[in-house]
């Protein structure tokens, strides 16, 4: 037999899969948009609300990942701050 | 009427209550599964669930990705297996599932009329042969704990329930694990970051400019101009420098510094350095070489010795001339000594005059006694008839005594004279006394002075000669140290003139420096602000998933909500209905559910008021706060059967799992009634604990064909004991 991967999932949920793509649709939403809620159905279906949910974090790390690391190359760069002399008393 | 699909049998292995392998066989006919609490009915209800979607609802195994729970804990080869088999007019259709206790998901075949099926392919043809997962909650498989949250207090559990009765638990769940919040969480922190960044390159470029406007300032003070601020003009007066301190090298007699040829203004501050240690040493060694200190020392060391002896011949001549005014007042010790003597000798003659007058004084007294101790006719001395003798001598002892006594006191007063001079003279001895010993000492005081600037002058000369001798030398002295300060004034003045042009191109150097560091700061800005810009681009990207996911939220949460009123529009009289014939309320004669939304902690879900009415009088009511549980029992069992017989569904047959919680009879003779109704379409399987609905079905259950009666008798390792009956008996 082989493994249902749907098992590990929830299996398809059709209706709201395309009540939702048509709500996104005709509020003008761009294709990104309806990309990514492909990408969250096609998630749901296969592994459930944990896989949804770490796809988001996935996507939200690669930009963030991104971000990090830009900043710390613009940290590099900065002037170093010039300590202040402590004051003795 | 061509029936739906039916449950044929079940087998099941390892699921649950489930160890040894058990098929329970329907054969398409209504169902009542009877039994005590935990004889395993409603793990062979499950396992229909489970073989279809290979989920059940209402088990969590939140701690288990591998869902090992489903598998029976006794089952020696950790796996669960079920085979279902449904049928109706088309054919057969034969579901297996497997699942291994340490493994996520499960396997899977399908067969059906169309083929064999297996894996996604299988699941993907049971979708569509059967429904998903939502249709067969909202119109198959009533749960017990499905009914027993709409009956709870709390209004979140009691709206999850709902959700869950209208196949909406899917859209819940999908709706929670979109993380909207954290994604917007990240979109701010990473914009804060960038702020914070922008901000210290502005604070950093301002503290730039400042430092160089200030290097500038001083650099202008010290009299430099705008066009010196060059490298060239830094190397060049670097290179004048340099020539000076070799000049000056030869001046002092050292040996002449080697410098590096300097390519740019960093060299420039490096050697600056260099001559800045290189004069130093100068100084020292000129210090070193030059007399100017040996010159001094001597010059100090005459003037010190000179100025002692002029002080102790003063002190002297003080000292002489205050003995000459003593000696002149008071005489000479020889003289004073003398008084003392004369002084001397009239005190011991008064001393004696006065011893004299006292034997006198008792010569009288004694004499007078006498003369008392006699008869007197005449005065002894004037020889006068005396009247009365003892007045007599007592008068002539009061005036020999006033005599005496006055004699006495000019004695003592001369004694007391004599004394006072004395101790006058004794001060006067002393102080002259003292005077010479003070003479002597400054005496003695003025050889060593005379002895010490002998010494220094190798003279042999005495005070006056001396201390002219002194003065000639020191005048001499003075000339040649004069002689050579000015040689050493000079020496300092070209070295303290490479000082000042030192300091010059130092602050040319440090202008240079900061302008420079302006600039890096600047074009480093203006490199960030390109990289800023790919920050701003990354953050925006954030910010747009963050709206993507908002928009989906929003439309899940339009879509939850058009589902819900969706169903219950198209369901809505049959709930009253069946609420109706369920429930028989006194008062109030149907119900309606109302569908709101709420945010709960940034996610919108349905809320659902489920409302009673009195539609003669026009009344209403909230069932939550007015009804009892056998009465939201009703309501529940209400909505399932309405949407249970409007939905569009494959399956023709109907799961309810304890639907008698908190009934009374009247109400359970009802529901076993309702079911008969329902029996006509569908094929009925119910799981009951309680023996009066299993009295009242075996009474007044009478469906077309009959009905198949699991008793669950008990239940051991191997699994559940079952015992199947047939019930004919119809209407």
């Amino acid at each position: 037999m082989l493994k249902s991967k749907a098992a590990n999932g929830v299996g398809p949920v059709t209706k709201l899969v395309d009540i939702v793509l048509k709500d996104l649709k005709d509020s003008g939403r761009d294709s990104k948009t309806l990309e990514l809620w492909k990408s969250i159905t096609k998630w749901y279906e296969e592994g459930g609300p944990d896989v949804v949910e770490e796809g988001i974090i996935n996507k939200m790390k690669e930009i963030k990942g991104v971000a990090t690391k830009q900043l710390k190359e613009t940290k590099k760069v900065m002037p170093k701050k010039k300590k202040k002399r402590k004051t003795r008393r | 009427m061509p029936r739906n699909l039916v449950i044929d049998y079940i087998t099941i292995e390892g699921l649950r209550g489930f160890n040894n392998a058990q098929t329970i066989e329907l054969n398409g006919l209504h169902t009542l599964i009877a039994g005590k609490m935990g004889a395993g009915k409603s793990s062979t209800l499950c396992a229909i669930e489970w073989a279809l979607f290979g989920d059940i609802a209402h088990i969590k195994c939140s701690e288990s990705k591998t869902q090992a729970e489903f598998v029976n804990v006794n089952k020696v080869d950790k796996k669960a297996r079920v085979t279902l088999k449904l049928k109706d007019d088309g054919g057969e259709y034969v579901v297996e599932r497997e699942k291994d206790a340490n493994e996520r998901g499960s396997e899977l075949t399908f067969s059906s009329p169309a083929g064999k099926f297996e894996g996604n392919e299988a699941a993907n043809q049971i979708y569509s042969t059967f429904g998903t997962f939502e249709d067969f909650h909202r119109s198959v498989f009533l749960h017990q704990e499905a009914v027993r949250a709409i009956l709870t207090e709390n209004p979140e559990e009691r709206d999850s329930a709902l959700d869950r009765l209208f196949g909406l638990e899917r859209t819940r769940e999908l709706m929670s694990a979109i993380p909207v919040t954290d994604v917007r969480k990240e979109y701010e922190k990473l914009e804060h970051k960038k702020t914070e960044i922008e901000r210290e390159i502005k604070g950093a470029t301002k503290q730039a400019e400042k430092e160089m406007k200030a290097a500038r300032g001083e650099a202008l003070e010290l009299g430099l101009k705008e066009e010196d601020f060059s490298s060239q003009v830094c190397i060049k007066r670097f290179k004048e420098i340099i020539k000076s301190v070799s000049g000056a090298a030869e001046d002092c007699g050292v040996e002449k510094p080697s410098f590096l040829e300097p390519a740019n203004e960093k060299d420039v501050s490096k050697g600056l350095k260099k001559v800045k240690e290189v004069i130093k040493s100068y100084r020292m060694q000129i210090a070193a070489t030059s007399k100017l200190n040996e010159l001094r020392q001597n010059s100090r060391q005459i003037n010190d010795a000179k100025e002692k002896l002029e002080g102790t011949l003063t002190n002297l001549e003080d000292a002489n001339k205050e003995c000459e005014r003593m000696e002149k007042e008071w005489g000479t010790i020889e003289q004073i000594e003398a008084q003392e003597n004369d002084l001397g000798t009239n005190d011991e003659k008064l001393k004696m005059e006065r011893e004299s007058v006292g034997s006198t004084e008792r010569l009288i007294v004694d004499g007078i006694e006498v003369l008392s101790k006699q008869e007197l006719e005449n005065c002894p001395i004037c020889e006068a008839k005396m009247i009365s003798q003892k007045n007599v001598l007592s008068r002539l002892k009061m005036k020999a005594s006033e005599v005496l006594k006055e004699r006495l006191s000019g004695i003592d007063k001369q004694r007391d004279e004599i004394r006072e001079k004395l101790l006058s003279l004794t001060d006067y001895k002393n102080r002259i006394s003292s005077t010479h010993k003070n003479v002597e000492e400054i005496k003695k005081k003025k050889e060593d002075a005379e002895s010490a600037l002998g010494g220094i002058l190798q003279s042999k000369s005495k005070e006056k000669v001396l201390l002219k001798e002194a003065n000639e030398k020191s005048l001499e002295l003075n000339k040649e140290l004069e002689k050579v300060e000015k040689a050493l004034t000079k020496k300092n003045e070209v070295l303290q003139e490479i000082e000042d042009s030192v300091d010059m191109c130092r602050a040319i150097v440090r202008v240079l420096e900061k302008e420079a560091e302006y600039d890096r700061i600047k074009e480093t800005f203006a490199e960030e602000d390109s990289q800023i810009k790919i920050l701003g681009a990354q953050i925006k990207e954030m910010s747009a998933l963050h709206a993507r996911l908002l928009r989906i939220s929003e439309s899940i949460a339009r879509a939850q909500i058009n589902l819900a009123q969706e169903f219950i529009g198209k369901g809505e009289t049959k709930i009253s209905n069946y609420y109706d014939r369920l429930c028989s309320h006194p008062y109030y004669n149907s119900i309606r559910v109302d569908i709101d939304q709420r945010n709960v902690r940034g996610v919108l879900k349905n809320t659902y008021n489920i409302k009673a009415f009195n539609n003669r009088e026009g009344k209403e009511t909230l069932i939550s706060t007015r009804f009892s549980t056998g009465q939201m029992n009703c309501a529940a069992l209400s909505i399932f059967l309405s949407l249970s017989s409007i939905l569009d569904r494959k399956m023709g047959f109907i799961i309810l799992d304890d639907p008698s919680q908190s009934l009374d009879t009247e109400h359970k003779k009802t529901l076993v009634k309702v079911l008969e109704d329902v029996a006509l379409k569908n094929q009925v399987i119910v799981a009951t604990q309680d023996t009066e609905l299993e009295d009242e079905i075996d009474g007044g259950f009478m469906p077309k064909g009959g009905y198949v009666v699991l008793k669950y008798e008990g239940w051991n390792k191997a699994g559940p004991t079952i015992k199947v009956s047939k019930k004919s008996k119809t209407r």
